[in-house]
């Protein structure tokens, strides 16, 4: 048996093993026979080992350039590094369908382990079989789609190899693959995909947890704990991989920005939102036993979104250069996401007397109230980019006038929500659970919002005046520097000053009470409920990333610079020289025309860069010639000078478009704060109280 | 299990978050410009202010019309050298005088409506806080429930001051 055949019955066979452990899990869990539910257990388990073998088997087909395979072909080459051979695993449709069902096969072995250690646990004992069931039955429709409709390793398809000739392909096997796109071959290509995908295929195990009590009827603190926990680092997941692709459309794609509400983009967003959502809710759950409902629409909603991204890039509905659509694939994924939408209703319908709670919410002015404020604007946001992301198609197909969305109406429509939702993110760590005092309530919040007023203030002086020149290029009128400029550096700035006068409130109380000086009280204070103190510094990274964007967005600096050889031109305080060029360079896989740019400030050089157009013939295997531009970026913590090589003129100069983002880096800041209280509230420390729920 | 679990997610999370930085030298890569420009061509930088605002404007307001962008990018963010020729078309009709609605129009009689950037009428605009306002309704209608049912259920004998909950408050605070 050839490795490719047994990689194919691996395939096949981890399919088997989904839904026998599917029909185990069922058994077991109507006969209540442990012997059934452990059977189910070792399922999951091989199953597991099975799909990773199978991708196991195409990344190996990969470093063999074993271009049998069409998928290998058309993302491979013989001269491709060895690292980008092992992202071709994710790069295309079919294999990123395989590399989702290996995450969910390792994450299906690490459930099982988690099981295996708990299933003492009476509660955890009668969810364990229908979470077995749910999760299994969720890995048999990607084995499925890898089965029937998608496999990466379907062998090449003869009309392409008889495309390419014999020359091209001498015993009907291509001499050589198409090779990865180029655009693709960065290290961002190893990192964000992977942390995407994880993060979506870690919102499986919440949504399994969170049906498997709706199915049975458990609805302990067990599962609340489990759900949330697992929600918790998914969510760090989807944090890190919506902002790596911002980072690396950042450095890639020439135009200065970040994020362009591309729907794939978006698509990566929006599960994003009601997890948050969850993890807040949740703690009303924890403490006072209520929002059931609601958690289990939120738990419901944040895996269904997942599908409905992986739908959007795999469907062609939607315009992306990210997506990558193809045959019935999208008509599969569109028939899952009305199965989960028709199942998770019909399952909260029929236990919605058992989720409803006699407890209520005494007072908005109080931390539940502000909660589900909170939670209502971030479902608000969400419903605004499934809309505005549908709404081309919707406008095409049904009302027959086709379309497109850019990024003002998305601006437009979503700036007012987020500006609430940070406002509700300055005013909830204030509120006192139950009903806040409405004198303590307001001085919690006044005085930080005094201090915030001057130092909302002096960023925006700081970024507009010392950073950016003032009016340097296109000018900003006041009411731009008033909405939505001003307003989030506010709120931000609102954010981090009330949250460190409660820290300092906490902190001097537990000082008063035990006589301990101000450090050890501090350590003594954050460390023993890190939880509370993990979301404070993740609220914090938030404010952090919400006035980076505005500055950057708002104060950004662009201009059109042609430079002849041998002169300088001045770029608000910079000046830059081209010190070197070097035309069509023959390097391994393309030919490159390179720049050497001097750029000095006040007499000094601050940065050498090295901007370049590449050009990629086009080959037998490679269709279509491709030409790419390496953007180059010099990194201060005020601002990045950020260079687009555009073209040479006729005359021998250079065409650049130059980007002066002030106070960019406050955002990637911002996001590795947020990762930082991320870990910090998930780390296995403090006292773990659950509250009085428990 | 679960803690070294949580600790080997950690080490990966923050690999992620440290490592990206390191690679990120002044390098990357991007979008392709081929070739040379067409003599007669505009630079924008050759503008005066207002006229380079509003050419920057009307960017943000249309499409790019390059097939492999697959109308998923506004001129603004759409560097290829295959927007140059759209590009080149807004700089001269501005120059020439021509009104943004003419602008417009000459884009959408180039390249069909789905050049345009906008809704076709306010649902886009509008739908969203709609949502949120019937949010923010089912949300009034379940507390007002919650009150009536919290007015039925007996009370006890003393309400708590606001002082008093402050101090129980400061009480909860020490505890952590």
């Amino acid at each position: 048996m050839d490795y490719i055949d047994f990689g194919r019955w691996l395939e096949r066979g981890a399919f088997a093993l989904a839904a026998l452990t599917v029909l185990l899990g069922v058994m077991g869990a109507l006969a209540r026979d442990r012997r059934f539910v452990r059977a189910a257990r070792n399922s999951l388990v091989l199953g597991g080992l099975a799909v990773t073998g199978a991708a196991a088997v195409l990344v190996s087909a990969f470093f063999r350039s074993d271009y049998r395979l069409e998928y290998v072909f058309g993302y491979s080459e013989r001269a491709l590094d060895p690292v980008f051979k092992f992202a071709g695993l994710w790069a295309g449709l079919q294999g990123s369908i395989l590399f989702w069902a290996m995450i969910l096969g390792l994450i299906g072995i690490a459930l099982a382990w988690s099981f295996r250690k708990r299933s003492l646990d009476p509660s955890g004992r009668r969810l364990e079989p229908w979470v077995y069931v749910v999760f299994a039955a969720v890995q048999c429709f990607f084995l499925a789609v890898i089965s029937f409709v998608a496999d990466p390793m379907a062998p090449i398809s003869p009309d392409l190899v008889a495309r390419m000739g014999p020359s091209g392909a001498p015993g009907g096997v291509p001499a050589d693959g198409s090779g990865l796109t180029p655009l693709l071959e960065n290290y961002w290509m190893l990192i964000h995909p992977p942390s995407v995908y994880i993060g979506f295929i870690l919102y499986t195990v919440p949504f399994a947890f969170g049906t498997a009590a709706l199915i049975s009827g458990e609805f302990s603190s067990y599962w609340i704990r489990t759900t949330r926990r697992w929600t918790l680092v998914a969510w760090l997941f989807n944090t890190n991989g919506v902002i790596l692709g911002g980072l690396w459309a950042y450095e890639v794609l020439g135009w200065g920005g970040y994020w362009a509400w591309d729907p794939v983009e978006n698509a990566s967003f929006l599960p994003w939102l009601p997890a948050t959502a969850f993890l807040h809710s949740v703690m009303i759950q924890e403490r006072r036993d209520m929002l059931r409902v609601w958690n289990s629409l939120l738990i419901a909603a944040t895996f269904i979104l997942t599908i409905f991204g992986t739908y959007l890039t795999r469907s062609g509905i939607v315009s992306s250069v990210h997506a990558f659509a193809s045959g019935s694939v999208g008509d599969w994924f569109f028939g899952f996401l009305m199965v989960l939408i028709a199942v998770s209703i019909f399952l909260i319908f029929l236990r919605m007397n058992r989720l409803r709670s006699a407890s209520t919410i005494d007072s908005v002015f109080s931390r539940e109230g502000v909660f589900l404020l909170n939670n209502m604007v971030l479902v608000a946001i969400a419903a605004a980019i499934v809309l505005l992301t549908l709404w081309p198609k919707i406008s095409n197909d049904l009302l027959g006038n086709p379309i497109s969305l850019g990024v003002p109406v998305y601006n437009l429509v979503c700036t007012p929500f987020f500006i609430l939702l940070l406002t509700l993110t300055a005013i909830g760590p204030s509120t006192a659970w139950v009903r806040s005092p409405t004198r303590r309530f307001v001085r919690n919040l006044a005085l930080p919002a005094i201090v915030s007023l001057p130092l909302a203030a002096g960023t925006l002086h700081l970024a507009y005046v010392t950073i950016r020149g003032g009016d340097q290029g296109d000018p900003v009128s006041l009411a731009q520097h008033i909405y939505p400029t001003g307003i989030v550096a506010f709120v931000g700035w609102w954010i981090i000053t009330s949250l460190a006068y409660e820290v300092w409130r906490a902190v001097s109380a537990t000082a008063r009470a035990t006589g301990r000086p101000f450090v050890g009280s501090a350590l003594r204070v954050i460390t023993g409920n890190n939880r509370r103190y993990g979301g404070y510094l993740v609220h914090v990274g938030l404010a952090m990333l919400a006035i980076g964007v505005v500055c950057s967005s708002m104060y950004r600096v662009q201009s059109e610079v042609n430079i002849a050889p041998g002169t300088k031109q001045a770029v608000g305080p910079y000046e830059i020289e081209i010190a070197d060029v070097q035309r069509d360079v023959p390097v391994s896989a393309y030919r490159a025309t390179r720049m050497e740019l001097d750029v000095t400030r006040g007499g000094s050089t601050v940065a050498s860069l090295t901007p370049e157009t590449r050009f990629y013939r086009q080959t037998m295997y490679r269709s279509e010639p491709v030409n790419m531009t390496i953007v180059q970026i010099h990194r201060q913590l005020s601002e990045d000078f950020y260079v687009y090589f555009q073209h040479m003129r006729p005359d021998g100069s250079a065409l650049f478009t130059i980007f002066r983002n002030p106070l960019i880096n406050i955002v990637w800041l911002g996001w590795l704060t947020m990762i930082a209280g991320g870990l910090f509230a998930a780390a296995p420390i403090g006292r773990g109280r659950v509250g009085l729920a428990a | 299990m679960l803690r070294s679990a949580i600790a080997v997610v950690f080490a990966a999370l923050l690999t992620c978050a440290l490592a990206a930085p390191s690679f990120a030298e002044d390098e990357a890569s991007g979008h392709g410009i081929p070739g040379m420009s067409e003599d007669g061509s505009i630079l924008i930088s050759q503008l005066d202010v207002d006229t380079r605002r509003r050419v920057r404007s009307l960017w943000s307001r249309i499409v790019c019309a390059c097939p492999k962008e697959n109308w998923s990018k506004t001129l603004t963010n759409c560097p290829d050298g295959c927007a140059d020729q759209q590009k080149q078309m807004v700089l001269f009709a501005v120059r020439a005088g021509q009104t943004d609605e003419q602008v417009l129009d000459q884009q959408l009689t180039n390249f069909g409506p789905k050049v345009l950037a906008e809704p076709d009428g306010p649902i886009p605009y509008v739908m969203p806080f709609v949502i949120l306002f019937a949010a923010g309704g089912v949300v009034f209608i379940a507390y007002r429930n919650w009150s009536r049912s919290a007015a039925s259920r007996p009370r006890p004998a003393v309400n708590a001051s606001d002082a008093e909950l402050d101090a129980v408050a400061r009480e909860l605070e020490e505890i952590g």
